[in-house]
């Protein structure tokens, strides 16, 4: 708290002091100018003294001349003598006297020209006096002479006198006027320095009484932020640069187990942080605390704990700072917090998360359990069940055989009683796997007509046995739809089993028509003339395990399933199930389905499709090619076919999609950069999960200077698919006829075949057994065309297709390469060196490529959509290496 | 006739489906475990295995996967049986190499048209 009072102060104090040396000064003048003054007035006095002296000893001398001239006596000439000696040395000491005022001196001068004059006088008459008989009369003209010069004496000293007189009143006034200059000025000077004092005083008295109340506040403040320290329930410790703890707080002290006044001065990472909570040193230079103080820079940490000195520590939160004082870093306060009890309830919390996790785990363990248990109970029921009806079957074909046709009757129904079992487990099974959401969609394209004939020809003897008719009605061009069939069936059926179950001697009718548009919503309506339903029976309608009625079960059996499993069949395929009846009216079942479920337009947008569930059921096709040409080519051609198109541009991308898809075909270029279509096909064959993916080889097509080379016109794989064979065949079908076909394979089945199916063609078929006899025959007639294996004994393929080469005569043969699936790492590297070096004749239009491509990814759906169907190698895991169009032109 | 493995562990399934395929006039062999089955095939090199996939010890999916990887045997369809009828058992089967599947309990007339559907492959 400064104080511009108490400079004031000060000032006063230093003014004061002034006035006061002033007036010493002044007074000081004043006096001496007051003692000149005395002592001009006692020189006035003397002066008088000295004049009534003169006057004083010229009337003496003037008496003792009376006295002789009286008596005549010598011995009064003795006093006149003493008189005029008197008188002289009393003019003198005038004339020192006044010998500063020149009118007294010229009085003076007067003075002694009258006392000259009057003693001359004086002389003459006391001369005359001594002459004997002088005249006397002369005597007294003497007397009146010397009574003239003793008046101008008298006169001169009168107005010396008066003229002293004067003088001395004058003088005294100034001393008198001195006196009280002196008095006025010291009483003046006194005062002003005495106020000064007081006032200096007064504020000095102000300024202490201030300061007084600063120190008290700034004290109070002291000590209130001490306490305020003191009460807090966090720790704080100062520690300076040395480490040395500067100060400790109570609760710190407290929480560290010190005793403030001994921890102060030490060091208080060896007091309190020595160690690392696992017990291991913990190096002064590595605590952030140090760290603080080097870097200047607050920390926070709450991973560490501080150490108590019965070596038990505490975890505990803390911040240090720095201190810094004048812009240096001091030392560094540290505030810091047991954190124990929070750790604990974090660890706490972090339990009961781990418990809650792990009841979900339980949970949806219990859930898992839950279905596994469906599964198996399934499984052992179906099992017996299997026995059931596997034996009746059999007795009732050996009951037929032997001719004990009575036994066929009751074998039937044990077999019927089997099946209805089994249709009661099913529907359990189907209810609780869409329960628990596991109900998956195979989707596939399948013909309506056909559909509901097949579902109708099922369920005809239900229908007939309570004389009822079966009307089916749907245009004729009502065409394919894609869903999944079997569910499709499985709802269709269920609607008209139970049609077939309430009406008697009625008509059961099924409708089918399409919606407008492409793929249009497909709509089934069931409609009987049975007994019909209450509004009541119809709430209870779709509910599991509610028939309309009680007693309806037991009247016409059935699960009470039918319903409930087929409304979800058909929310779960974008579409929904609808009913209408009356009591004695007879019921109307509609189904509504997209054409198309996966055609979003086609898609009721309210129902929700899950894809994930059905990635296996889509037609998937996964082109894998370098050429965004190709990919594009490819994508755009076929995705109109309602196939799901994939591609990748290399075959790493290829295999990884491959594995991530699971398509159902794929198309792959030989030709790629880093990874060619041989290293992709051996990975693909290689994976047991991706084996079975049937796989199109594309190789390039050249443009056509280069013509025809050496090496494979065409691969095909064996098994060999007939129409491949002879679409390939048909392609080198000679202009002329009788032309050559050399067929070399080891195995003479397989040459059978194919010289009986080239002949047929028109070829001259010459058949050799390995590459080595090819030759021969190669040597002796130039075939047109070469059907080669590649595993043969002796000379295989790659040996004969190298030799083949090096002849220039035979270079240009075009060869059929009948690879086999596997392939060898080595026998690809010599097949790739082929197909590299090999350029085929541009054989297939890009139309042509494009309608092969089709019909192979028509095949692979149409085995996918009906598995019974016989199917080609092609769809079989197996490889066919086809050529792709020129889209760009490359080496 | 063709030749036909059934490995089934359960035997009286075992039992009457391969009496119902010899009555077909089919040369049946059977297994009644993964291990067995994979045995039989190495030795009698069957045309065509009906494997039932719950078996203890070697399950049907192991089995159908040792076939696949026997370079002889690779090419043997195989026509996984499965009273497994929650999801993805289908797709299990195939995984494993199975070429065809069937939900048991068997549907005679429908395996033996899948049957006769893979063997007579138009296939040289």
């Amino acid at each position: 708290m400064k104080k511009p009072v108490s400079a004031l102060a000060r000032l006063g104090v230093i003014l004061a002091l002034a006035v006061l040396l002033a007036n010493v000064w002044i007074s000081y003048l004043n006096t001496k100018q007051l003692v000149e003054s005395q002592g001009w007035v006692e020189h006035t006095q003397i002066v008088r003294t000295t004049i009534r002296n003169v006057q004083g000893s010229a009337s003496d001398a003037v008496a003792a001349q009376r006295g002789y001239l009286l008596i005549s006596e010598l011995h009064f000439l003795v006093p006149y003598e003493a008189a005029r000696a008197d008188t002289a040395e009393h003019l003198k000491q005038l004339a020192d006297l006044i010998v500063d005022n020149s009118d007294q001196q010229e009085r003076l001068a007067s003075l002694r020209t009258a006392v000259a004059q009057e003693f001359s006088v004086l002389d003459q008459a006391i001369a005359l006096r001594k002459t004997p008989n002088a005249d006397l009369s002369r005597l007294s003209e003497m007397l009146t002479e010397g009574k003239a010069a003793m008046d101008q004496i008298r006169r001169t000293v009168r107005d010396m006198d008066a003229d002293e007189n004067r003088l001395l009143k004058d003088r005294a006034i100034a001393a008198k006027n001195s006196y009280y200059k002196v008095l006025t000025t010291f009483g003046f000077a006194t005062a002003a320095a005495v106020t000064m004092v007081v006032l200096s005083y007064l504020l000095i008295r102000r300024d202490e009484r201030l300061r007084e109340a600063a120190a008290k506040e700034q004290n109070r403040l002291a000590n209130y932020n001490q306490l305020l320290i003191e009460s807090t329930g966090d720790g704080i410790y100062g520690m300076d640069l040395q480490g040395r703890c500067t100060f400790l707080n109570a609760a710190g002290a407290r929480m560290l187990g010190l005793e403030k006044e001994k921890a102060v001065g030490q060091s208080i990472h060896e007091l309190s942080h020595h160690s690392y909570a696992d017990g291991k040193p913990y190096p002064a230079e590595a605590s952030p605390i140090y760290k603080a103080a080097r870097s200047g820079k607050g920390v926070r940490i709450d991973e560490e704990v501080f150490w108590r000195p019965d070596r038990t520590s505490f975890q505990v939160e803390y911040t240090a700072n720095p201190i810094r004082h004048d812009g240096h870093v001091e030392g560094v306060v540290v505030a810091f917090s047991d954190i124990t009890a929070r750790r604990a309830v974090e660890a706490e919390l972090l339990r009961s998360k781990a418990e809650a996790e792990t009841a979900k785990t339980d949970a949806e363990a219990a859930n898992v359990a839950k279905s596994e248990f469906l599964a198996n109970m399934s499984h052992e029921l179906r099992t017996p069940l299997n026995a059931v009806i596997m034996y009746s079957e059999l007795l009732q074909e050996e009951a037929v055989d032997r001719g004990v046709d009575s036994f066929v009757p009751d074998l039937e129904r044990i077999r019927a009683g089997g099946k209805h079992l089994l249709a009661l487990v099913n529907g359990v099974l189907d209810l609780s796997k869409i329960e628990a959401g596991k109900m998956d969609l195979y989707l596939e394209t399948f013909d309506i007509a056909s559909m509901v004939k097949d579902v109708a020809t099922t369920v005809e003897p239900l229908v007939h046995k309570k004389s009822n008719k079966l009307v089916l009605r749907f245009p004729s061009d009502i065409g394919t739809m894609h869903a999944d069939l079997t569910k499709v069936r499985q709802i269709l059926f269920n609607l008209l089993a139970n049609a077939a179950k309430f009406a008697e001697n009625g008509t059961i009718t099924i409708d089918v028509s399409r919606g407008a548009g492409e793929g249009g919503r497909i709509t089934f309506k069931v409609s009987d003339t049975g007994i019909g339903m209450s509004a009541e029976q119809l709430q209870k309608l779709f509910q599991p395990f509610t028939q309309a009625d009680a007693s309806t079960t037991r009247k016409f059996g059935g699960t009470g399933l039918g319903l409930v499993i087929s409304k979800s069949f058909c929310q779960m395929m974008g579409g929904d199930v609808v009913v209408e009846s009356q009591p004695g009216q007879g019921s109307t079942f509609t189904v509504t389905l997209p054409g198309n479920l996966f055609n979003p337009a086609s898609v009721d947008p309210d129902v929700p499709v899950t894809t994930g569930q059905t990635a296996l059921s889509v037609t998937t096709v996964l082109v894998i090619d370098d050429e965004p040409a190709v990919r594009d080519l490819m994508s755009r051609s076929l995705s109109s076919e309602g196939i799901r198109i994939m591609t990748a541009a290399d075959g790493e991308e290829g295999l990884r999609k491959a594995k991530e898809l699971h398509p159902d075909l794929i198309f792959l270029d030989v030709m790629m950069p880093k990874m060619d279509g041989w290293a992709v096909l051996t990975a693909l064959k290689a994976d047991p999960i991706l084996m079975q993916i049937p796989v199109v080889m594309l190789t390039i097509v050249t443009n056509k200077e280069m013509g025809y080379v050496l090496g494979a016109s065409e691969y095909l794989t064996k098994p060999i698919d007939r129409d491949r064979l002879a679409d390939v065949i048909d392609k080198y079908r000679p202009k002329d006829p009788g032309r050559i076909v050399l067929v070399v394979d080891d195995d003479s089945a397989t040459r059978q075949v194919l010289r009986r199916t080239l002949i047929r063609q028109g070829w001259s078929v010459v058949e050799a057994e390995n590459g080595r006899v090819a030759l021969e025959r190669v040597a002796t007639q130039k075939p047109s065309l070469i059907m080669l294996d590649m595993m043969m004994p002796e000379m295989d393929g790659f040996a004969f297709l190298a030799a083949l080469r090096k002849d220039a005569a035979s270079a240009a043969t075009p060869v059929v390469v009948l690879t086999s699936k596997d392939l060898t790492p080595d026998e690809r590297a010599q097949l790739t060196g082929n197909v590299q070096r090999i350029m085929q004749k541009g054989a297939y239009s890009r139309e042509a490529l494009l309608n092969e491509v089709k019909s192979i990814v028509a095949l692979c759906a149409k085995k996918k959509a009906d598995p019974e169907t016989p199917s080609s190698a092609k769809a079989d895991g197996d490889v066919l290496v086809v050529a792709k169009p020129v889209v760009s032109e490359r080496e | 006739m063709p030749k036909i493995l059934v490995v089934e562990d359960n035997e009286e399934n075992r039992d009457s489906l391969s009496r119902r395929l010899e009555r077909r006039g089919f040369t049946v062999l059977t297994a009644e475990d993964g291990r067995v089955g994979v045995q039989v095939a190495n030795a009698e090199i069957p045309d065509l295995v009906l494997m039932d996939m719950n078996m203890p010890e070697v399950d049907g999916w192991e089995a159908t996967r040792q076939i696949k990887a026997t370079p002889k045997l690779a090419a043997i369809p195989v026509i996984a049986l499965t009273a497994h009828a929650m999801s993805g058992d289908r797709d299990r089967a195939l995984e494993a190499g199975c070429c065809d599947y069937h939900t048991k309990p068997i549907e005679f007339a429908k395996l033996i048209a899948q049957i006769e559907a893979i063997l007579s492959k138009k296939v040289i």
